[in-house]
């Protein structure tokens, strides 16, 4: 991995972490795309895939279980069906917020998102071109703390209403969840706003076999993306529009 | 003992050349010598003595060469007069806002110069040796190569009408200007649009005069 990101899961992230738990880091300085950011969050896109067949929330854990207020955010392709911005319920923003941020520690305004305000500390190992005092002249070199944006997650699944395949007990149970999750990078604030980084993509995977002995199912990293498609923008329109655009406007291409 | 006079004549600065430089090569005890020559009115008016363009013409007055005598097999030193340049850096953690206490160090031309920690007022400072290439600063735990006198001035009678200067200050500031080639093209008009927006000025992607001061005044040069 050689890009902004890094991605841990399982016991690289800790010796006692379940191979279920995933941890993505995004730093502002390894990026390629130069963002003019003044905050960086992080979006992830899901889609649920049921032995290869894609299902809306409601269909995968039956309707009044508490996810129908998710459908409205789903797109409904033959392909895509289900797919969607990782949210919860009351959130008003598309981005995955959680705590893990390095902004500021215990700043609950502020939380887990990358300040990618630039900073000097983004040239480092870079040239600066100066002039030597003259009547109290000076130079000016910025020099400010970069933070990372940081998200984790642990899909917890039990196959919903139909449940896993067992011999006996669930024999038309499904025999293998797989939910494919795409990280990315976004500007939500500064003259970046509305524009998008890099991401990564990500899966977890559970079968009948590991619901069968316990285990939780297991968290891997997948690969670099260089821009979301267009079913993870219009997972993010629909999101927005769902959530009376709170932030669903998107600026022209990145400065090359 | 009379010296050998090296004739007048006019010098075209290269790119990182300044006064005192130009006057130690010369063998000029004070910069002000050349500075103040008449023939230097034109560049008094356009350009300070730490910051020429390359391709500035320097008046260079005539200078005697003083010999001493010295014998074989010893070591002779000699002080040059005046006082020799400093360099002051000053580090910024936010808009207008010192970034005091940073761990700093200076390495110019291989030898550990200024250091200490930046202090209330975010300065570090340096003594600039005649020789003093290459230049790093470490701040913290980042490397910065400095090329001292390479920073262009901003005025619009620069060849590249102060696109080079102004990129050059957008990038010390943080705002990522892209190379320092004189060219004004997307990232260096995006990085103005930031610095205008950052400043509460008009935002025009483009080198004003109000872009000029704000930068002087921000970066301090």
């Amino acid at each position: 991995m050689s890009g902004p990101f890094t991605v841990l899961s399982g016991r690289a992230i800790s010796p006692t972490s379940a191979p279920n738990l995933i941890m993505v880091e995004y730093d502002p300085q390894r990026s390629a795309r130069v963002p003019f950011g003044e905050k960086i969050v992080l979006v992830q896109a899901v889609a649920r895939f049921l032995d290869g067949t894609p299902l809306l929330p409601s269909e995968y854990y039956g309707p009044g279980a508490g996810f129908d207020w998710k459908d409205a955010t789903c797109l409904t392709g033959a392909k895509t069906r289900g797919m969607s911005i990782d949210a919860l319920k009351n959130e008003t923003h598309p981005w995955y917020n959680d705590s893990y941020g390095t902004e500021v520690a215990g700043d609950a305004a502020r939380p887990g998102w990358t300040v990618g305000e630039i900073s000097f500390a983004n040239l480092n190992g870079r040239r600066a071109s100066v002039a030597v005092d003259h009547e109290g002249s000076h130079n000016t070199l910025r020099y400010a703390p970069v933070h990372l944006s940081r998200i984790t997650d642990q899909p917890n699944n039990d196959g919903g209403v139909k449940g896993f395949y067992d011999k006996t007990a669930k024999p038309n149970g499904w025999k293998t969840c797989v939910l494919d999750f795409q990280v990315f990078a976004y500007c939500s604030k500064g003259l970046d706003h509305g524009i998008w980084y890099e991401g990564i993509a990500w899966r977890f995977t559970k079968t009948h076999d590991d619901n069968k002995h316990g285990r939780p199912g297991i968290s891997q990293y997948v690969g670099e993306l260089t821009e979301p498609d267009k079913n993870v923008l219009d997972a993010f329109k629909l999101f927005n529009k769902a959530r009376n655009d709170a932030d669903g406007f998107v600026k022209p291409a990145l400065v090359p | 003992m009379s010296g050998k006079i090296i004739p007048p004549g006019y010098h075209p600065a290269s790119q990182g050349e300044w006064l005192r430089k130009l006057c130690q090569d010369y063998g000029f005890a004070d910069w002000r010598t050349i500075w103040n020559d008449p023939k230097n009115s034109d560049l008094r008016k356009l350009r300070k003595p730490n910051l020429l363009q390359a391709g500035d013409l320097v008046w260079i007055p005539p200078v005697r060469q003083r010999p001493v005598t010295a014998g074989d097999g010893a070591k002779h030193a000699f002080k040059a007069k005046g006082k020799g340049d400093e360099l002051t850096i000053v580090i910024e953690a936010d808009k207008g806002k010192p970034n005091a206490g940073v761990a700093y160090a200076y390495t110019i031309a291989g030898v550990a110069r200024g250091s200490g920690s930046s202090g209330g007022d975010g300065k570090t400072k340096s003594p600039v040796p005649r020789q003093h290439d290459p230049a790093t600063l470490k701040l913290g735990k980042v490397f910065v190569a400095l090329d001292i006198g390479h920073l262009n001035p901003m005025g619009d009678d620069t060849p590249d009408r102060g696109v080079s200067g102004v990129q050059a200050r957008l990038n010390n500031l943080g705002l990522r200007a892209g190379r320092e080639d004189g060219v004004l093209g997307p990232r260096t008009a995006r990085s103005i649009v930031l610095f205008q927006k950052l400043e509460v000025i008009a935002e025009t992607g483009t080198i004003t005069d109000d872009l000029r001061a704000r930068l002087l005044q921000r970066h301090g040069i």
